[in-house]
């Protein structure tokens, strides 16, 4: 693999793990507001 | 802003992002209240004007938040709590799964989910066709084709480094996208009741016409509660098979070069890329089905569905630039506009004449 191609896909793993790990805040915060929805009601 | 979004990765604990999100996220809240008041202000005295121009807190949070960033301006203090409109959109799909049975979902069905699939599929080819007339690198082409075909930031920022784009034409693309759904926003529902489409027939319209996932979600709603569920049904296809269409995308962008094509190893690829906060919203759609959610515990959690997304609307509109729009520049405007258009209006045809909606 060239340096170019390796950086490229260093980039794109430093991506895809910000966008996991926004998905994983969001599954947190979803299922946060589905429990306080049945203890709130 | 679309810098912004793209750099939010930022190494700072969890504490010190909080606090400095405070300011901004007060200020998103200020702009959604005061969406949510005006719409009951507008309903009651200006009952014409509300029914016409459908101004519902949706499109008043946006407005409002566009207003600010674009007359007065934000304080820089306040950009930090400004970036979480994709976190609350995503947490309001989530909560919407509370909407939904698993029949509701099956309702839709294999045909829909064959047109969303020819719909984004066919973007990225028709994107890839047109673009030898216009003059661009192969990374813009492959940021505006997935961009444009699946749900707008999410897929550009997953595209972007697979075909080794630079940050700007991220930016240029993620700005190209939002100028198209910020003009479909206000011009799809007066479209949709001049086509006589129904609540289900708009949503789904939407769903695959408009492409940021947030604007999707507004535009639905914009219409009716029923058009902006349906949206969302239609939209989470599409999010389901965004990491096919980014892998499409990539392998066309790399065709030239063999070599690179050949090292990705497209199960890992997929995998990697695979949105799983869908998962939540699918033990949310669950759950309901098995019958643990009350109706009042549903009107609980469609509360905080609305307020989820009117503070994500609000982060949009007060993200949203006039200055990030003029710097875009022309020719990635005029493609993504071309394709865009064409793809609704093949979404349009279908919806009205084909799928039993």
């Amino acid at each position: 693999m060239t340096e170019k191609n390796s950086c490229a896909t260093e980039d794109q793993r430093a991506a895809d793990r910000k966008v996991r790990k926004q998905d994983y805040m969001v599954i947190g915060l979803g299922l946060l507001l589905l429990i306080l929805s049945k203890v709130l009601a | 802003m679309a810098q912004t979004q793209i750099s939010q990765a930022q190494s700072q604990s969890l504490s010190t992002q909080i606090a400095k999100a405070i300011p901004g996220l007060i200020l998103v809240v200020l702009v959604a209240i005061a969406a949510t008041w005006a719409e009951g202000y507008i309903k009651g005295n200006f009952k014409k004007v509300y029914e016409i121009a459908h101004l519902n807190y949706v499109l008043l949070a946006i407005i409002f938040g566009m207003l600010i960033r674009n007359t007065v301006g934000v304080p820089s203090v306040l950009e930090p709590g400004l970036k979480y409109s994709t976190i609350l959109t995503k947490t309001g799909i989530v909560v919407m799964g509370t909407k939904y049975t698993l029949a509701s979902l099956v309702k839709v069905g294999t045909t829909s989910m064959i047109f969303i699939a020819v719909t984004l599929f066919g973007t990225v080819a028709l994107m890839f066709w047109l673009r030898k007339r216009y003059e661009m690198t192969d990374s813009l082409a492959g940021c505006l084709a997935s961009g444009f075909a699946v749900c707008g930031v999410s897929a550009t920022v997953a595209t972007g480094p697979a075909v080794k784009a630079k940050g700007q034409e991220m930016c240029y693309t993620i700005a190209t996208i939002l100028i198209f759904g910020l003009l479909a926003l206000f011009t799809f529902p007066a479209l949709g009741h001049l086509f006589g489409l129904t609540q289900n027939q708009f949503g789904a319209w939407v769903g695959v016409g408009i492409v940021n996932s947030a604007q999707v979600l507004a535009a639905g709603m914009a219409y009716g509660d029923e058009a902006g569920l349906m949206a969302g049904i239609y939209n989470m296809g599409r999010v389901v098979l965004l990491p096919f269409v980014v892998l499409y995308v990539v392998m066309l962008v790399l065709k030239n070069d063999s070599k690179s094509a050949g090292e990705i190893n497209k199960t890992q690829f997929v995998m990697d890329k695979f949105p799983v906060f869908i998962i939540a919203f699918l033990i949310a759609v669950l759950a309901n089905t098995a019958g643990l959610f009350s109706k009042e515990e549903v009107k609980m959690a469609n509360t905080f569905m609305t307020w989820a997304f009117t503070l994500g609307f609000a982060s949009i509109g007060l993200t949203t630039k006039f200055s990030d729009m003029k710097a875009a520049g022309k020719d990635g405007i005029v493609l993504g506009f071309i394709v865009g258009f064409i793809k609704a209006a093949f979404a349009l045809v279908v919806v009205k004449f084909i799928l039993p909606l």
